[in-house]
């Protein structure tokens, strides 16, 4: 209901806006106790992104550049019980569009694909997505290490979006902290 | 929601200016203002063009600005998570000689979206039209030939229950080209989907729509009112680098049958390149009308291309157009 997203996929630009059509679905899978969620936007300043960028070398994608989403998963008492956050990243045809899950101690627990149309749909399989889950997010150095398969654009896509992800939450979010 | 929320109505004869779709437009812009400087919050503002050349065989070559707007949304939360959202989109059509406040809207969301109250002028949950457009496409479902309208004036409740999702709507049958006037022809619409797989590969929904409307609200002319009562059963699929959607619907109009048939085909051929088809055909008033449609769309940094052949049927009558657009989305969150 909230989310939204404008990607190059079909009806935009190079524009990668995140996210996304049917949020709740996803989130329930992920945070199955959460009440509610609250969307989060942290402004990126130059000097932060040049850091993010400088990190994980490579450009933050137009349309990512100057805001930061996320959303706080809700508990029945309104405490925050974990965090999601959509990411989307450059794939061969179009956006790979991706959503996952953090724990209250910053640990990655889950992840779903939410859209792409790459022609290898490996990335969309579990083998691949359930490497994923129990990593910190301050391990994001890790991240890539943890494949060893055929690369293509879909696999890379989710690799890069999820380093890309895990840095700019532990720059954006928890530094501030 | 499609990934820029704009519907578009069939081009109106002549040129209006709707005083009450820029003066909503004022409202949203100083209440969205108010509340975002309280709640330091981002809003989404994204502008679109459709500019649009085609050519049919009376040899009549048109070149125009298709459809253009302007929208701005924001999300306003309390301790609990997102209560409000609020939406507006500014639309032109026809070189701007039509304007209108296309969609207006307060959302007040229940927890996790179990259920949303929307009030304003907003999508009906009807078929298709309830999660897709065709209004900066090259061909259109099959809303200009038997329902008319994709936006309306009222109240609906939404929401996701795990793969369940569900809408029902109380409008005032008006469309969105003219202001709001009590009492209303009105008009019950409802949808109830199913979606399946972990990125929601497949979903299907059942729908319903039963009251009345203006079907000639984008005219221009003096209303007529119809008496509806319509099914529809639509399916959107989409496994990977292809997406189909189809949708059927049969009732009647003023005590005539009506159905007509919908589908679509969108193939990613090579990266930035996609191939689409479709077609439709819809029996309404005792006339048959339909077309199929063939082309191709490539998504540059900058522009979005689309071109295609299309064969038009309308009572005995056929037609072929060529056609071309060039489109252009920007959108920015501050």
């Amino acid at each position: 209901m909230t989310g939204w997203c404008l990607s190059g996929t079909s009806q935009a630009q190079d524009v990668y806006l995140c996210v996304w059509r049917n949020p709740e679905r996803t989130m329930t899978r992920i945070f199955p106790d959460a009440r509610d969620y609250r969307t989060v936007t942290v402004p990126i300043s130059d000097h932060e992104r040049e850091t993010i960028e400088s990190i994980i070398k490579a450009d933050i994608l137009p349309g990512q550049r100057e805001q930061f989403q996320y959303f706080e998963m809700i508990g029945k008492s309104g405490e925050i019980i974990g965090y999601i956050i959509a990411v989307t990243q450059k794939g061969l045809f179009g956006a790979v569009e991706f959503v996952f899950g953090l724990d209250t101690g910053y640990t990655v627990v889950d992840l779903y694909i939410q859209r792409a149309r790459e022609r290898d749909q490996y990335f969309k399989k579990r083998e691949f997505l359930d490497l994923f889950p129990g990593v910190k997010v301050t391990q994001a150095a890790t991240v890539k290490g943890r494949y060893s398969g055929l690369e293509t654009p879909g696999t890379n896509a989710v690799l890069n979006g999820m380093v890309k992800a895990l840095v700019s939450f532990e720059r954006l979010v928890l530094h501030k902290k | 929601m499609a990934a820029f929320t704009s519907r578009r109505a069939e081009a109106p004869k002549g040129t209006r200016w709707s005083a009450e779709g820029i003066g909503g437009t004022l409202i949203l812009l100083i209440l969205l203002l108010i509340n975002g400087v309280r709640a330091g919050a981002s809003w989404n503002l994204s502008a679109d063009g459709d500019v649009r050349i085609t050519a049919d065989d009376h040899n009549d070559i048109e070149l125009k600005l298709y459809a253009a707007g302007i929208s701005l949304r924001k999300v306003l939360s309390d301790s609990m998570g997102d209560r409000f959202i609020f939406f507006g989109l500014l639309e032109g059509h026809d070189n701007l000689s039509d304007l209108m406040l296309h969609e207006l809207y307060a959302t007040y969301k229940g927890p996790m979206g179990k259920w949303n109250v929307t009030a304003g002028r907003f999508g009906l949950p009807f078929g298709l039209i309830t999660n897709y457009t065709t209004s900066r496409v090259m061909y259109d479902s099959l809303y200009p030939q038997i329902l008319r309208m994709e936006i309306d004036n009222g109240v609906k409740v939404t929401g996701v229950i795990g793969d369940v999702d569900y809408g029902l709507s109380v409008t005032l049958g008006q469309g969105p080209h003219d202001a709001p006037e009590l009492p209303g022809e009105n008009l019950v619409s409802g949808r109830i989907g199913l979606t399946r797989g972990d990125s929601g590969e497949i979903s299907f929904g059942v729908s319903s729509a039963a009251g009345r409307t203006r079907m000639t609200h984008h005219t221009g002319i003096p209303h007529m009112r119809h008496k509806l009562l319509l099914v529809a059963f639509d399916v959107t699929y989409e496994p990977g680098h292809w997406i189909t959607r189809m949708e059927f619907q049969a009732g009647e109009i003023n005590n005539r049958n009506v159905f007509g048939g919908f589908g679509m085909i969108d193939y990613a051929v090579f990266p930035r390149w996609n191939m689409n088809a479709a077609a439709n055909i819809a029996y309404s008033d005792r006339s048959t009308s339909g077309y199929g449609y063939i082309g191709a769309e490539y998504t540059g940094s900058m522009f979005t291309f689309r071109g295609g052949y299309k064969y038009d049927y309308s009572n005995d009558q056929e037609g072929h157009v060529l056609s071309f657009q060039i489109y252009r989305l920007v959108s920015y969150l501050f």
